[in-house]
C-alpha cells in the first residue's frame, strides 16, 4: 500500500476543534430510546431529564404550526394522533421506500405513511401533517432534543459529540447519521459502533484482559462483536448482525397474540397495541403473568407464550454470532465473558439464549441501557484530551465487504469484512473494447457475489480516456474507509499519461452545502438539487465530447485547412470555458456551436473511412453506425472503424 | 507495482516464522502512536498523516498475521508474484492435475450442498484441511531452510505450493458459506 492512497482524502473533514473538557458528549441513538451521557470527575454518567429518566423516547410528533414534539410527550399521545406520529425510524435510515417495503413487507409498516412508495428514490420519506419529512430530518429532531438536555446541564453550548451507530449499519446509514447529526447542529468527533462503546464502558470499569463477545440486542437492530481487550487496547476481531431485528420485533409478536385473544382489540389500533405488548413484555421479565386492560379489555399474557412467540426471532440472533465467531478465529471455549446490551437483552428467554449459543452466563452488571450512552461519552472524552485513560484506545472494524460490480453483474470485493480501519486498497482493472472511453464504477456493500445481493452505495463514470486496443487501460479504483467507518472512492487511468480523477460521496450522503441548504428551506433545496444535477450532465457531456475531439484531432488534424482548424480549436476553447461556469444551459450552447463547426471534419473522416474500410466491412453497415451516430460522438466511432479495418 | 515492505514498518526481520505475541504488542504500540484517535486535536496535517500511516500499519499486520498472506509477501518481495492477476497477465498456467483436483472438491461439494448433507461437508473440510496442512509443512521446511536473504532461485518451488493453498483456501471459504446456509 503506497502514500498515495490517500491523496484523495481532503484534509479538514471530521475536524475535531478544540473543545472545552466536558462539553463533549456520547449519544446513543436508538431505535427506542436515545441517550446522552458526558464524562464528569473522571466518570461517565447520563444526563437525565427534568424527571430523573434518563432514556428519551425516540418519538417525534408532528403538529400543524408548532415544532415537533419530542420524547415522552410525544409516544404517550401517539394513540391520538397515530399518522403524525414516528417511532422507531432508525429502521429507515439510509433506506429507499423501496428497500424498505421490499425487506419487512408493507403491512408491518401500515401504520407509516410513506409518501415516496413507489418512486426510485434514494431516501425514503413520510407524509405528517401536511409535509414530508425523511429519516435523517426526524432523527436530527430527536438529536435536538438531546443537544438541549446536555446543554441544559452543563450550560453551555456543545462542542462535539461521538454518535453511535449499530456496529452493522452499512455505509449509507453510517452517513444518514452523520447527517442527521449536523442537521441537528451537532459535530461529530466520530462515529463509534454501539458494541465497542459497550465493551468500553464494561473494559475500563473492570480494567480486564481477555477476549469478550459483546451481544447487543436493541429495540430495532441486532450487533455481535467480538473484541479482544489488551493493556487499554479494544480490537474488534470480528462483527456481525442484523439491523432490522431487535425487541421491537418482540412487541409485534406479543402484539399478535393478544390480537389473537381479543380479536375485538383491532379496533384500538396499531400503536395502542404496540404500547400494551410493551407493557406486558416489561412485566414479563419480572413475572410469569403479565396482565392489562385494553379498551375495558382484560388481556392475560403468560412468559411461555411470549417465549414460544419469540424464539424465531431469537434464533435469528444465532447464525450472525455464530459467524462472528469463526471470523474472528475464537471458540466458544476461549472467551472470557459475554456481555449484554440493549433493553431487550431484560427478557429472561434472551439471555437463556446467549447463555446456550456462548456456553456461559452473560455479564450484565451495568445498566444494558445505558452502557453504549457511557461507552460513548469515555470516547468523545478521549478524543478531546481525555481525563479517563490515556493508553485507552478502539481499534474498530469494517462490517460488510465493499467492492465494484464487473462483468456480468459479479461483485468483486475490494476490502474485506471485518478489515481493521482505517484502512484502504487499490484494484486495478481494465477495458474489455477497443478504443473504450469511459469506465461505469458501481461501489457496492455486502457479502453475496451478485449485485442484486448487495447494497448498492454510488455509481459514477470515469470518462476522457484516450482511446486504446482493449486491455491495455489500466484503472485504478482507490477505496478509503475513515476511522469513522465511511468510505470514499476515487479512480484514475494509468496509462493516459494525462490523468482523470473523480472522487465521490454516495449518492446519499449530504454535502455540507446541501446540509446548510436543508436548513434554510427544504424547497429551495429541491430547486439547487436539480440545477447542481443539470449542471453536472452538461459537464460530464462536455468532457467527453472534448477528449473525443483531441482524440480525432491527433489522428486526423491533416484534414483540416487552418482555418477550419483555428475556428474548431476556438469553439473547443469556449466550451471549455462554459464548463468552469455554474449554469448548465451556456455548456449546452458551447456543446452544440462546437459540434456544428466540427461538421466538415466528421464529414471528410467519414468519407475517408468509408474508402478505407470498405475491403474488409459490409457498405451497409458502415451506413448503419453513419446514421445512428450524431455530433462530435458520431468522429469517434467513425475513428474507432477506421483503427479496426486495415488488416 | 512495488509493495512496500511490511516488516520493516513493524521493525522484523523478513521471514516467514514469527512470534505472534511479539506482533500483537508491536501493533499495539504502533496502533497507540499513530491512530487518529490519538491526534484528534492535531492539525489538518496531523490527522491526514495518522489516518494514513494507520491505514499502512493495519494493511501491514493484515498480511504479517496471516500465514498465507505473509507468505505471499515474501515471495513477492523475493520477485515472485503469485496473485491470480499477474498470472492471467504473464500467461502463467496452473497445474492442470491441481485443477482437477479443485474441480473434483466442488463438484463433490456441490453434491453435499444440494442434498444438505451437512456431514459431508464437515468431512470434505477436514480432508481439505489435512492438505492444506501437508502444504504448509513443506513451506514451512523450504523458509526454514534459507533465512532473511533468500533468492528468488531458493523460493521458486514455493509458488505452486501457494497456489495449491489459494485454491484450498477458495474451497474452504464456500464450505464456511454453505455452513452459515446451515445454520
Amino acid at each position: 500500500m503506497s502514500g498515495g492512497l490517500y491523496d484523495i482524502a481532503e484534509p479538514g473533514e471530521s475536524t475535531v476543534k478544540e473543545v472545552c473538557r466536558g462539553r463533549a458528549v456520547g449519544i446513543d441513538l436508538g431505535t427506542t430510546n436515545s441517550l446522552v451521557a458526558v464524562v464528569r470527575d473522571a466518570t461517565p454518567r447520563c444526563i437525565v431529564d427534568d424527571e430523573g429518566d434518563a432514556l428519551l423516547p425516540s418519538v417525534v410528533q408532528y403538529r400543524k404550526g408548532a415544532s415537533p414534539f419530542v420524547g415522552k410527550v410525544a409516544r404517550d399521545t401517539a394513540a391520538a394522533h397515530p399518522r403524525d406520529t414516528l417511532a422507531s425510524v432508525k429502521r429507515f435510515m439510509g433506506r429507499s421506500a423501496k428497500d424498505v417495503l421490499a425487506r419487512a413487507g408493507e403491512q408491518r409498516y401500515a401504520q407509516y405513511q410513506i409518501a415516496n412508495a413507489d418512486a426510485a428514490e434514494p431516501v425514503v420519506r413520510f407524509t405528517v401533517e401536511g409535509r414530508e419529512v425523511t429519516p435523517v430530518e426526524v432523527s436530527a429532531e430527536i438529536l435536538k432534543a438531546l443537544r438541549e438536555r446536555a446543554e441544559a446541564e452543563l450550560g453551555g453550548e456543545l462542542e462535539g459529540a461521538v454518535v453511535t451507530v449499530p456496529a452493522y449499519f452499512d455505509d449509507a446509514q453510517r452517513q444518514a447519521t452523520k447527517d442527521a447529526a449536523r442537521l441537528a447542529g451537532i459535530e461529530v468527533l466520530r462515529l463509534v459502533n454501539e458494541p465497542t462503546a459497550a465493551a468500553l464502558a464494561y473494559g475500563l470499569d473492570k480494567n480486564v484482559n481477555g477476549t469478550f463477545a459483546v451481544y447487543d440486542l436493541g429495540g430495532g437492530t441486532f450487533d455481535v462483536s467480538i473484541l479482544k481487550l489488551t493493556d487499554g487496547v479494544f480490537e474488534v476481531k470480528a462483527t456481525g448482525g442484523d439491523t432490522a431485528l431487535g425487541g421491537d420485533d418482540f412487541d409485534r409478536a406479543l402484539a399478535g397474540v393478544i390480537l389473537d385473544k381479543a380479536p375485538a382489540l383491532e379496533q384500538v389500533g396499531g400503536n395502542a397495541l404496540l404500547l400494551a405488548a410493551r407493557t406486558l413484555k416489561h412485566q414479563l421479565s419480572a413475572a410469569e403473568f403479565g396482565k392489562l386492560t385494553l379498551a375495558g379489555v382484560d388481556v392475560t399474557v403468560t412468559r411461555a407464550e411470549l417465549e414460544s412467540v419469540i424464539a424465531p426471532i431469537l434464533e435469528r440472533t444465532g447464525a450472525p454470532s455464530r459467524r462472528a465467531l469463526r471470523d474472528a478465529g475464537v471458540a466458544v471455549a476461549a472467551l472470557d465473558g459475554i456481555i449484554l446490551v440493549g433493553g431487550a437483552t431484560r427478557v429472561p428467554a434472551v439471555r437463556a439464549f446467549v447463555e446456550k449459543t456462548f456456553g456461559r452466563a452473560p455479564l450484565s452488571d451495568l445498566d444494558p441501557d445505558q452502557v453504549v450512552a457511557l461507552g460513548a461519552a469515555v470516547q468523545a472524552d478521549l478524543l478531546t484530551g481525555g481525563s479517563v485513560n490515556k493508553d485507552v484506545l478502539l481499534l474498530d472494524v469494517l462490517p460488510l465487504s465493499l467492492g465494484l460490480e464487473t462483468m456480468g453483474g459479479v461483485v468483486e470485493k475490494v476490502i474485506h469484512r471485518n478489515s481493521t480501519i482505517p484502512c484502504g486498497a487499490k484494484q486495478t482493472f481494465t477495458t474489455y473494447a477497443d478504443n473504450q472511453t469511459g469506465f461505469d464504477l458501481h461501489v457496492l456493500q455486502g457479502e453475496r457475489e451478485t449485485v442484486s445481493g448487495n447494497r448498492s452505495l454510488a455509481k459514477f463514470k470515469l470518462t476522457g480516456i484516450p482511446p486504446m486496443a482493449a486491455g491495455m487501460a489500466r484503472l485504478e479504483v482507490t477505496f478509503v474507509v475513515d476511522a469513522d467507518g465511511l468510505l470514499k472512492v476515487s479512480a484514475r487511468e494509468a496509462m493516459s499519461g494525462k490523468e482523470a480523477e473523480v472522487a465521490v460521496k454516495p449518492s446519499y450522503g449530504l454535502t455540507d452545502d446541501q446540509i446548510e441548504q436543508m436548513l434554510i428551506d427544504s424547497y429551495e433545496y429541491a430547486e439547487a438539487d436539480l440545477m447542481d444535477r443539470q449542471r453536472a450532465e452538461a459537464r460530464v457531456e462536455a468532457e467527453r465530447i472534448l477528449a473525443a475531439l483531441d482524440g480525432a484531432l491527433l489522428a486526423d488534424g491533416g484534414l483540416l485547412s487552418s482555418d477550419e482548424r483555428t475556428s474548431i480549436d476556438a469553439h473547443a476553447e469556449a466550451l471549455r470555458a462554459a464548463v468552469k461556469g455554474t449554469e448548465h444551459r451556456p455548456i449546452r450552447v458551447a456543446i452544440e456551436a462546437l459540434d456544428h463547426a466540427t461538421k466538415t471534419f466528421a464529414e471528410r473522416r467519414m468519407n475517408r473511412d468509408i474508402g478505407t474500410a470498405i475491403g474488409g466491412q459490409d457498405v451497409d453497415e458502415v451506413g448503419k453506425s453513419v446514421e445512428h451516430a450524431t455530433g462530435t460522438e458520431a468522429h469517434e466511432r467513425r475513428a474507432q472503424g477506421h483503427k479496426e479495418a486495415p488488416r | 507495482m512495488k509493495t512496500a515492505d511490511h516488516f520493516v514498518l513493524f521493525g522484523l526481520p523478513r521471514r516467514f516464522d514469527i512470534d505472534r505475541d511479539d506482533l500483537e504488542r508491536r501493533y499495539r504500540e504502533l496502533s497507540r502512536e499513530h491512530h487518529p484517535d490519538k491526534h484528534a486535536r492535531g492539525s489538518d496535517g496531523d490527522r491526514l498523516a495518522a489516518v494514513q500511516k494507520t491505514t499502512d500499519i493495519n494493511a501491514a499486520y493484515k498480511v504479517l498475521r496471516d500465514d498465507f498472506s505473509r507468505a505471499e509477501h515474501l515471495l513477492r518481495r523475493a520477485g515472485i508474484e503469485t496473485s491470480e492477476h499477474e498470472q492471467q497477465d504473464n500467461r502463467q498456467t496452473v497445474d492442470a492435475s491441481l485443477l482437477t483436483e479443485i474441480m473434483e472438491l466442488r463438484e463433490a461439494l456441490d453434491d453435499a450442498r444440494q442434498s444438505k448433507d451437512h456431514a459431508t461437508v464437515e468431512k470434505l473440510a477436514t480432508d481439505v484441511n489435512a492438505r492444506v496442512d501437508k502444504a504448509w509443512d513443506r513451506m514451512k521446511v523450504v523458509f526454514g531452510r534459507y533465512g532473511v536473504d533468500a533468492t528468488e532461485a531458493q523460493l521458486r518451488p514455493l509458488a505452486n505450493e501457494l497456489t495449491s493453498l489459494r485454491y484450498y483456501r477458495r474451497v474452504l471459504e464456500e464450505v464456511s458459506n454453505i455452513l452459515d446456509e446451515e445454520v
